[in-house]
């Protein structure tokens, strides 16, 4: 999980909008790795994690093709593959981390002047609303 | 399943007038005046005039392409065909003898009949013509004139079980019919008829008996060919099942449906995914609905429906072993395990988007919707809350086996609904694995320069997808197809053993094998693909092969290497066909060994299969052929 919290601290952090999409396409990406590790198909939040997946994906994707999102961004390593945690423990990390990208970038979408831009912002916090709608049930949340 | 007219309840019903028509005319009744019986012997001309013409447009759909076949070749015909062509000869010499005026003789067709008889024809009539149009809308005809396939029942209406099925169906409308013009034409005028009248009378009369004999030979004609090459009763029964092409109407369970209404629900929304992602493949190139979104989120999906289905397959497995079924429990645990490993190759195919986009973003296509759907109907059958989500929380109970199935009698529902919706995973397969290819022919694949090679230097956060990636993917998809495809397989023998509802798919799968093997009676025209697809998927074979893709990923640009990686691609296609025809595996599915689809591969199918249709070369999902409807 540390990788998430990482995630969320960067985000917290982002103080421009450049900042935030670049934040936020790490944090989508970094969730990942934490989702597949949860994708046992004998855990009982299997499909949960499996749909999960395909929303940070979806949202990761959305701030992709960002006007403003810098050149740059993506150009990092591959988030390893995380220990395993417990279900419930990533689905916590993980809604939370949500949350918090659908704070930032539903507050980045106000102040967005590109349409493109905007438009990122807009799609990657549903997308990370989607996600947490999940997470949270997976938490018991 | 869905309670929708079928082709049988139309054919029965015009079958049943027909039969009704002919009981109701007795031409010795005392009790029916004679200018009666000179009405009902005229309604009765002309209901069958009306019969023949109904019968000749549907042995015109059969003829279509035979009708360029001069009739010294007639004997390279199937025997069906060729009792089309002379069921055709008949009809047209029994239409001849019926009105030589070409109908004027008997007024305004749309005229209601006056005799009990006429209206039973009028009624007969009526419902042949909408079985017509009933199977007319599976299928239409471009401006070519070419037909076209518009739902995945068109091969199975135009395969040759299904075709000699309803030339066995209106032979015994062409049977009945002539039966009453037979009893008709022995109607004598009545003793105050003029004599001229009289003359004009018995001169009808004997041109419906001549017209009745001539009808007959349409009977025949067909019995010849059912004797040359039968049609089962299984092979009626599904024409009798084909309805109309009609979408379901879109439906999400509310909380409260009984088990029966959730099989309900899981079959129609099969049904309208299957539809949807038939009708979306040929836009692939440009379409805005094709995302990486919509794509990942079928996936997972799908991954998610084939969970639920193993769940309730095993629920199932263990109520039928106390119910004292243990063939049929095996049956369903053995279709569990299968769907568990279709489960585990979707689960591949969706994570293989954690590394590919597309560059249309932000749309949920409406087969991503359809499957989503699925997974609802599916997810509700498999727990015990009727409120069950996805968002639900991990500790959600199985549905108890009684409640999945009370009694014996429950369990065909729920394996027929499981049966739909695994079938549906095989066509969404081969739906998306056409659209991946198409979609990296457009250059529409995008990935993270993250995930990408080291080597490639690109200043954007996203790169072409490399070819090899691409190739991986369809991979993903071939085996979800495959997966899929054998659990639908064992669902198929579990729904023959407990004659579950879905026994129809398994048929109409079969038949629409045979029409695509080249048996159709008119399969030489049919062209089920529009050309734009038929186009982009020859452009897919000329993709490099195994081999070389791995060396383009692995940025090898020199030709003279990429050539010799491209031999070892032909050579090694060369080897696996070579070991086929060896084998003598009449069965074997050459370009599901062959590690990539490549021109090479292309004309090495062409010289294996000589009589492989193009559709069969052309298509990138070729092991999937058996099962998938594209």
């Amino acid at each position: 999980m540390d990788r998430v919290a990482a995630a969320s601290v960067r985000l917290e952090r982002a103080d421009d909008l450049p900042a935030i999409l670049e934040a936020a396409f790490d944090a989508f990406d970094d969730m990942l790795p934490v989702i597949e590790a949860q994708q046992d198909p004998a855990g009982g939040a299997f499909t949960t994690f499996v749909m999960s997946a395909a929303f940070a994906a979806n949202g990761r994707d959305a701030v992709l093709f960002a006007p403003s999102l810098p050149p740059s961004a993506s150009r990092g390593p591959i988030a390893d593959r995380p220990g395993c945690g417990s279900a419930l423990e990533a689905a916590t990390a993980l809604a939370g981390l949500g949350r918090l990208l659908d704070l930032r970038l539903t507050g980045a979408a106000a102040q967005a002047v590109s349409p493109g831009d905007r438009r990122a912002c807009i799609d990657g916090a549903r997308q990370a609303r989607r996600l947490v709608s999940l997470m949270a049930g997976a938490a018991g949340q | 399943v869905t309670g929708t007219a079928t082709f049988g309840d139309f054919a029965a019903a015009a079958s049943n007038h027909l039969a009704r028509a002919v009981s109701l005319t007795d031409p010795v009744a005392t009790s029916r005046s004679g200018a009666g019986r000179v009405t009902q012997a005229a309604d009765i001309r002309r209901g069958m005039s009306r019969v023949i013409t109904v019968i000749s447009r549907y042995v015109a759909d059969i003829t279509a392409s035979t009708a360029r076949v001069r009739p010294d070749q007639h004997e390279v015909l199937t025997p069906w065909a060729r009792a089309a062509v002379e069921a055709a000869r008949a009809l047209k010499e029994a239409s001849a003898l019926l009105a030589p005026d070409g109908g004027r003789v008997f007024g305004s067709n749309m005229r209601p009949s006056a005799s009990a008889a006429g209206q039973g024809f009028d009624a007969a009539i009526s419902f042949m013509t909408a079985g017509r149009d009933l199977l007319h809308t599976h299928l239409s005809a471009d401006l070519d004139g070419i037909r076209v396939y518009r739902s995945e029942w068109a091969p199975v209406i135009v395969s040759v079980p299904v075709t000699g099925a309803l030339m066995l169906e209106f032979a015994q409308w062409a049977q009945i019919s002539a039966t009453g013009g037979l009893k008709a034409a022995e109607v004598k005028p009545p003793r105050e008829h003029r004599i001229s009248d009289s003359i004009e009378t018995l001169v009808a009369q004997r041109r419906l008996e001549a017209a009745s004999r001539a009808l007959l030979k349409v009977d025949v004609a067909v019995h010849r060919a059912q004797r040359r090459q039968p049609v089962s009763s299984a092979d009626v029964g599904l024409l009798h099942a084909i309805r109309a092409n009609v979408i379901p109407a879109h439906r999400l369970p509310v909380g409260w449906e009984s088990v029966a209404d959730l099989c309900r629900g899981t079959t129609e929304t099969a049904e309208r995914a299957r539809h949807i992602a038939r009708v979306v493949v040929p836009d692939a190139l440009w379409s805005p609905l094709l995302t990486g979104d919509s794509l990942r989120e079928t996936a997972a999906s799908a991954t998610a429906v084939s969970h639920h289905c193993s769940i309730v397959l095993r629920i199932l497995g263990a109520r039928a072993a106390q119910q004292g079924s243990a063939a049929v429990s095996a049956g369903l645990f053995q279709s569990a395990a299968a769907a568990e490993r279709a489960r585990d190759a979707w689960l591949r195919a969706a994570t293989m988007w954690n590394q590919l986009t597309t560059e249309t973003r932000g749309v949920t296509s409406p087969v991503a919707a359809e499957t989503a759907n699925l997974a609802l109907w599916t997810g509700r059958l498999a727990f015990a809350d009727a409120t069950w989500t996805l968002a639900k929380g991990p500790t959600q109970p199985a549905r108890p086996l009684e409640s999945l199935a009370p009694t014996p009698s429950d369990l065909p529902g729920v394996v027929a609904a499981a049966h739909q919706a695994c079938d549906a995973l095989v066509q969404l397969a081969a739906a998306d694995h056409q659209q991946v290819s198409l979609a990296a022919q457009a250059g529409r694949l995008h990935s993270p320069t993250r995930s990408l090679s080291d080597d490639v230097d690109i200043p954007h956060p996203f790169g072409r997808t490399p070819t090899g990636r691409v190739s991986l993917v369809l991979d993903a998809y071939r085996q979800a197809g495959q997966a899929s495809a054998r659990t639908t397989a064992a669902l198929s023998a579990v729904a023959q053993a407990v004659r579950a509802p879905s026994t129809t798919l398994t048929a109409a799968r079969a038949a629409a094998r045979a029409s695509r093997a080249g048996l159709g009676v008119d399969g030489a025209i049919i062209d089920p693909r529009p050309a734009d697809v038929e186009r982009a998927s020859a452009r897919i074979t000329e993709l490099p092969g195994h081999f070389e893709r791995i060396l383009s990923d692995l940025g090898v640009t020199d030709p003279a290497i990429l050539a010799r990686a491209s031999a070892i691609d032909l050579a090694g296609e060369e080897l696996i066909i070579e070991s086929g025809r060896e084998a003598n595996a009449g069965s074997m599915r050459i370009a599901q060994c062959a590690p990539a689809e490549s021109p090479a591969t292309t004309a090495l199918v062409r010289a294996a299969e000589p009589g492989a249709t193009r559709q069969v070369v052309a298509r990138p999902i070729p092991a999937l052929e058996a099962e998938a409807e594209l």
